[in-house]
This record gives structure tokens, sequence and C-alpha cells, in this order.
């Protein structure tokens, strides 16, 4: 039988050799809906991005009924019958809802005939059961109305495949309800759908199959009944080994981390910290779970000054710190990996040892401003001796170095400045597996040191290999706070990041 | 074979310094031909255009004097683009700085030596607070700084025009203003030719910019907020206060250049047109790759072909505009990133796949 669509073996590389894609595999059969999963990084936005015609193709092949695709744009995938629906919505925000609906089509009349868009518009609408105000400005639609507009866009130009990457992201509940239904009348019209998304219950909710990326690769395709929750989850973070670290004895001490009844709501309104609550002591490493999306990163950048709390307080060290700036807080003893190593973590133009130096680079210079250059400079040789950095020397940019390198670079810099507090925000994510054991050892050997250790991650195996304490987070509140002696299984920690398992009485 | 990885990376790390020589090479050599269908005597144009600056110490000395308001700018420049803002208001501060520098020099009798002093660092002040206005200004209305830059320049143009029309104006010959007195100019350096004391000047600001951006924790906080300023936030730089500063600066630096340039060159003010000093400036920061170190060497280049083009334009019968033609060129050529680009993106394929089979391979065992 032939395939709808048929993806062999496509790799990216973008400018700079960052490789997004590597040899990539699968099919998907008309009138499904398909889900692409992956953990973010893992490269879903890429392939959809070439099946769009908005990237060109390093190398590999894309067929659709059989015949091979060369894009040249996205107008020879709508040609095709292929439509997107991205990340962020592209919509006109001053036009109208039908002006959106007949940009770039080429059918329209030189002069344009608002009362027969609308009217048009609004047949569509019909058609599909979609219920849009076609007269109304975008800017004036909710979120759910500018999401339904873009598919009707889609539907509009005849499309028989339509992509959807992460439309649920900015949706309520009852909008993404509403979305799920039209979906499921769409595909009973023999419409095809690839559906990008790390919310596993959504996936399971409406795919047929589902195909899990990691790292760039395909790690397979199953039917979507015969996998639960956690296989995908499993799947998406892999594991391939497992993590058996013997811990020495440390006794926890004093309180370093303070936080109390923290919330914070995003631009959307929508509430993404309710009132957390919790205590990192000096020589005890606490592990925060979640699924994606339940409020981890806005606590890690409200902790680390990087975001402003709307209510609540953070102390370090007894100070008061949820107002103070990042410099301040890196002053009264915080290290902070970040989770996005390329964004925040490092300046990939710049040499390693400059990258090294970064927060402390004022511990370098003496009292005029003057950076003390052999200093410096035996500080970075020993740590990459320490680290184990694979570099030519201190002079090579970051950014030609591989992820894992990278990443140990980032680590040293930020173990080796003596804070009382390291905060790790995936520390070891997209890392190779020598370099996350090596990272791991040296997270340990920094408890040992009786430092206070925030961990968060999205790998289980990792939290629960590590921490002394998990606490778990669903919808912006803590809803486990486990102890890790002896282990809790993976199993446990998912039915609480699930939010099917809770306990009662916490922040 | 450790030995012989070294080796390849090594070319890869001067790429750009060979993209912007092939660049030169490319642009003079479509100038030449240029100069063979449209001269009669190509042979003298090239020979003049070449080595006419060679000729005479006069001439030689040109070149230098042409190159000092050049490095000026261009080191300016270095600290505003460094930091990230694409502040190109180094003309206003430019041509306000001469404005300072002569209204201090006529109206404001001081002995010699402490006069030239206090004009320069005046100019350098003043030039240093319109440097800042794009900053400030983009923070409360978030209009494009590059916008910006580009209205300061008309502005304080016209501004500083009508201080030397309103307060300065000599009513009488051409237009210009009151004559310095000579306590306020720089002397000629070397006789014969007009070589002024601002070249001492310039050599210490460019140790200066030097050691600023490459020694200091200031250059490298600068360097890091350029960047990546995200990152440079995430590691608790304050960067609105180290761009403000760094604008501060590269534009002390341009207001300088212009105090220097009037009291160094002129005799009177007679700037009546815009000057174009910041488009210069790009250019030179352009070919230097932003490495303060350079610009000395680029803006003698530039100066040397345009003090080349006039004397081939005396020799021969063409017009010095050629050399413009020959900039513009150098500037789509360096600018385009896109050029000569095949090369490294497909060494960096091979890098990256290379790297991945590795890993691949590693996992697998």
């Amino acid at each position: 039988m032939e395939h709808l669509l048929e993806v062999r073996d496509v790799t990216k590389i973008y400018e700079g050799g960052i490789l997004a894609n590597h040899n990539v595999n699968f099919t998907v059969e008309k009138g499904e809906i398909h889900a692409l999963v992956g953990e973010n990084g893992a490269g879903k936005s890429t392939l959809m991005k070439m099946l769009y015609g908005l990237e060109d193709i390093t190398s590999g092949h894309i067929y659709m009924n059989g015949e091979e695709l060369k894009f040249s744009s996205s107008k020879d995938a709508i040609d095709h019958g292929i439509g997107m629906v991205h990340q962020h919505f592209m919509l006109v925000d001053s036009l109208t809802g039908a002006e959106n609906m007949m940009l770039g089509l080429k059918k329209t009349s030189f002069i344009s005939n608002r009362k027969r868009d609308i009217e048009i518009t609004n047949e569509v609408a019909k058609q599909y059961n979609f219920d849009i105000d076609a007269g109304r400005r975008v800017r004036d639609m909710s979120v759910g109305m500018k999401q339904k507009l873009e598919i009707l866009k889609i539907l509009y130009r005849s499309a028989q495949l339509i992509i959807l990457d992460e439309p649920t992201a900015v949706l309520t509940p009852q909008e993404t309800e509403e979305l799920f239904e039209r979906f499921l009348d769409l595909k009973k019209r023999g419409m095809t759908i690839i559906f990008i998304s790390h919310k596993l219950n959504e996936v399971k909710r409406i795919s047929d199959r589902i195909t899990v990326l990691k790292g760039g690769v395909t790690k397979g395709t199953y039917l979507t009944k015969d996998v639960s929750e956690e296989d995908i989850s499993n799947l998406m973070v892999g594991r391939e080994i497992s993590f058996d670290y013997d811990k020495p004895e440390v006794k926890p001490t004093e309180t370093v981390l303070k936080v109390s009844n923290l919330k914070y709501v995003d631009k959307f309104k929508v509430p993404k910290i309710s009132g957390v609550s919790f205590e990192v002591r000096r020589g005890e490493i606490v592990g925060i779970a979640g699924v994606e999306g339940n409020g981890q990163s806005e606590l890690i950048s409200i902790i680390t000054g990087n975001m402003k709390a709307i209510d609540g307080q953070v102390f370090l060290n007894g100070k008061d710190i949820t107002h103070e700036s990042v410099g301040n807080i890196r002053k009264t003893g915080m290290s902070h990996v970040p989770e996005d190593r390329m964004i925040d973590g490092c300046a990939p133009e710049m040499t390693v040892q400059e990258n090294l130096t970064v927060s402390n680079i004022d511990t370098f210079s003496n009292k005029f401003g003057m950076i003390q250059n052999g200093k410096v400079k035996e500080f970075c040789k020993r740590q990459i001796e320490e680290f184990n950095v694979k570099t030519m020397d201190e002079n090579q940019a970051i950014g030609s170095l591989s992820g894992g390198n990278i990443q140990k670079v980032i680590v040293a810099r930020e173990f080796k400045a003596d804070s009382n507090l390291l905060v790790l925000n995936q520390p070891t994510r997209g890392v190779d597996v020598g370099a996350i054991s090596f990272i791991h050892s040296k997270i340990l050997e920094m408890r040992s040191d009786n430092k206070a250790i925030l961990l968060v991650s999205a790998d289980l195996n990792e939290l629960i290999s590590l921490s002394d304490r998990i606490l778990v987070m669903h919808k912006g509140k803590i809803v486990g706070a486990l102890n890790n002696s002896p282990k809790v299984t993976e199993q446990e920690l998912g039915l609480y990041m699930l939010g099917l398992k809770k306990q009662e009485g916490l922040g | 074979m450790e030995k012989k990885n070294r080796k390849k990376f090594d070319i890869m790390n001067y790429f750009g310094a060979i993209r912007t020589i092939a660049a030169l090479l490319l642009s003079m050599l479509l100038v030449f031909v240029i100069i063979l269908f449209v001269s009669e005597t190509p042979g003298l144009a090239i020979q003049k255009l070449m080595l006419g600056p060679l000729e005479t110490k006069r001439s030689f000395f040109n070149v230098i004097v042409r190159a000092i308001p050049l490095v000026f700018t261009g080191l300016g420049l270095t600290l505003c683009l460094k930091s990230g803002i694409f502040n190109i208001s180094s003309d206003a501060s430019f041509y306000m700085g001469a404005v300072v520098a002569t209204a201090i020099a006529i109206s404001w009798p001081l002995p010699n030596i402490v006069h030239q002093t206090v004009l320069i660092l005046a100019a350098g002040i003043i030039g240093g607070l319109i440097s800042m206005l794009p900053v400030i200004i983009n923070k409360y209305t978030k209009v494009n700084p590059v916008v910006l830059a580009i209205m300061a320049n008309s502005i304080f143009y016209y501004f500083g025009l009508s201080i030397i029309s309103t307060f300065f104006l000599e009513k009488s010959g051409s237009w210009g203003s009151y004559k310095f007195p000579d306590d306020a100019r720089l002397g000629t350096m070397v006789k014969g030719t007009s070589l002024h004391y601002g070249f001492v000047i310039v050599i210490f600001v460019t140790i200066f910019v030097i050691f600023l951006m490459n020694k200091t924790s200031f250059g490298y906080k600068v360097r890091v907020t350029g960047s990546n300023p995200a990152f440079a936030k995430a590691s608790g730089i304050r960067t609105g206060f180290i761009i403000l500063i760094a604008q501060f600066i590269g534009g002390a630096i341009a207001g300088m250049g212009g105090a220097i340039e009037m009291v160094g060159v002129y005799k009177r003010f007679q700037w009546q047109t815009q000057t174009a000093y910041v488009w210069d400036g790009l250019l030179i920061y352009m070919l230097a790759n932003g490495n303060p170190t350079f610009i000395p060497l680029t803006a003698f280049f530039i100066a040397y072909l345009r003090v080349g083009a006039e004397i081939m334009s005396r020799a021969a019968d063409l017009d010095p505009e050629i050399v413009t033609f020959l900039q513009g060129i150098i500037i789509l050529l360096v600018a385009s990133q896109r050029f000569l680009y095949f090369i490294k993106k497909r060494h960096d394929q091979k890098v990256s796949l290379k790297q991945a089979e590795a890993e691949e391979g590693g996992a697998a065992a």
C-alpha cells in the first residue's frame, strides 16, 4: 500500500554545523492523526519546517503519494496540499479574519470585495463546523479563535495534510477540547493530520499512531493503543543506561534556599505557579519533577532573578532576594546552570576562556578593572583539565565544541563560583552519555562539599539517581514531596506528574 | 593525526581574514578593469592610483592625516557596535565635537596646551552624551536605535551649523568662522607636511581602546553583552548600564576626533555640508573585522586609496570618484555574509556529521 507521506533518511544541518535531524524515517497514512512527540530540541519543528518547505533538506528524501517532493518555498507545499499551523500564529493582526483567509490566494481579484470575503469565510467555517467571527480584526480575537482561523485558512486552500505544531500550547482546556473535536471531525472527512506535541495525555487522546523523536533521530512509530503514556515518555527521554551511584552519607544542615508561597501568572493570564513553598538545605539535592510546562521553568526563572514573581518570597542564605538583580543574587551565593545552554548559558562566538570566566570576571581583575591574564589562564587550564573538556585550547570558540563539552564548560564555571546554592536546570539535556555520568559525578561531589543543590530535570532516571528528595509539580503546584530513600520508582513519580495522585497539605 | 587536525582547523579559523582579503583583491581587480575601459592612459592611471601617495613625502604624510579622523570614528564605532547596539550616531558626535572645539578655540582665551586639552576634552564629553541619546530614547520609545542615530546625525548637523552661523561666523569673504588663535591649533609635527600632533593622540587613543576592549573587565562585559545579551543578563551583568557607558566612550572618541580634525587640519570652521565619517568608520570597522588592533591599518588603507585617487585624477583623465565605487564593491563583498560562505558551510557540515557518527558509534559500543 502506498503511504500518503514518506520521510526517508532525512538529515538537516543548520548553519554553523548544528545537526537538527539525522537520518529521520517515518510514514503517514491517509486519514490518520499522526502524533510526533519528543522533547524540546529533539528536532520536531525542524522536521516539519522541511515538510512545509520552510527549510531546505541537507540530505534525504520526502515522498508524497509516491512522488518525491522538492520544495523551494512553502507555496510549493501548499500547492501539494500540505498546510501548517505554526507554533506562533501566522496572521496579520490588523486585518480581519476574512482578509486573512484571502491573503496570498491567486484567485482573488485585484480589488477586494469585503462582503464577499466575509461570506466565503463564513461559508467555509460553517461547512467544517468552526465558529468564528470573520468580520472581526485578528487582534481582537481570542487565542482559540485565532487557532481556528489558522486551520480554516489551511482547509480553504484545500489541504489534504495538516501539520499542527503544538496547537494547544496557548489554549485553555476548554478550547483544547473543542479543537480536538474538530480534529476528529476532520479525520472523519478523510483529512490527514500530523500533530506535534509533548503533552502526552493529548497525544494519547486523539492520535492513531505516534512517532517518537529523540536527539534528532526517530526512535520508532507505534500504534497509540499499544503504548501507555509512561512508555512514550521513556522513549522520549530515553534510558540506554541506568545510573546507579553510591551516594555518600551527608547530613543536611542549615537551610540555604527558602521559597514561600510563590505565585506567577503569564502574559496570557494563565496561572503558571500557584503558591509554591519549599526549602533546600546544605548537603542535599532536591529534585523537581514534572511534565514540561507545569511551572518548573518559571519557578527557576524566578528563583534565579530572571523573572519577577507576582507574590511570595525567595530567601537565599536568610536574605530576601525576591526583588534583587541577577548580579546581586549571584553575589549572595547562587550559581545557575540554565536550561538552554546556547541562549542563556554561553556566548557561542566567544572563546572557552571567556565563557569560563563570565559570571566571576570581577574576581580576576585588580582594583583598576584590569584583568589579570595569568590568573585567568591558569584557572581556565585547571578547569579544562579537571572537567575533562575536549578542546584545542582555551582560545577555541565555545560554539565549535560538542554539546557535552559546552555543558561541561558551563558546569565548571558555575560549580567553581564558590556559591552555597547550585540551581541546575536540565544539566544533562542533549548531552552524550559520557558527559552525563561525568556531570553527575561532579554534582555528587558538590553535595559532599556541603552545597545546597536544586535540580530540575525531565529525565526521571537522573532525578531518582541523584536526588535526596523529589518534589513533583503539576499545574503550578507541588503535588508530591517524596523522600528518595529507598528510591522511588518512575511509575510512582509518573502518577504524581500526571496529576493522578496527590499529597494533601503541600504548598 | 592530531597534528593534521590542528593544521586544518587553523585555516578555518582565519576564514574571516582570508575572506576580507579576497574581497579586497576582487574589488581592486574590478576597478582595474573599469579603468582599462574608460581611461586613455590606463597604465599611468593605475600606477598613480597605487603608487602615487609614495611619490612625495608630502603626499605620504597626507595619507596619515587623512587616516586620523577615520581611526577616531572607527574606534568610536567599535565600542558602540561591540555592545550589540547598531548606534551609528558617530557623525553627530564628530560634527558637534568640531563645533564645540571651534567655540572654545574662538571665545575662550587660554594658554597653549591647556587650550587644546580643554577643547578636546569638552568635545569628547559632548560627543559622548550625544552618542548615549539613541539608546536612552530607544529605552523609552522603542524606536529602532539605528533610526534614532541617523536622525541624530541630521539634527546635530543642523544644530551645530546654526551655532556656528549665529555666533562665530566671520562676516566677510567665503563662509567660515573666525580664525582659530594659534594657541588653540595642533602644531605641525613634521616640517613641510600637513602632519599635526593629533597623530600622537590617535596612537594613544588606539592603545587605550585595544587595552579597554581586551584587557579590562569592562571591555569583556561589553563584548559578552554584544555577543549574547540573554547570557550576559543571566550571568549577572548589568547590560543596560554597560551598553550606556560603551556608547558614551564610543561617542567621546568620535567627538575628540572631530575636535582634533578641526584644530589640526583647518584654520577656521568651514564644514558647510554634513560630514560622512560614520560611513567611512563603518567601512573601516568591517574591514578590520571588528578588531580595534586592525583599525589603524584599514584606515590607512582607505586613506591611501583616496589620496592615490586624487593624484591619479590630476595626472590622468579620471575622476577621483572611482575610489567611491571601489569602496562600494568592498563593502558589498565584505558585508555579504554569503560571499565565499559555501566553503565554510561545507566544512561545518562535514565536521558535524563526523561528530554525530562518532557519537552514535560510541553509544552503540
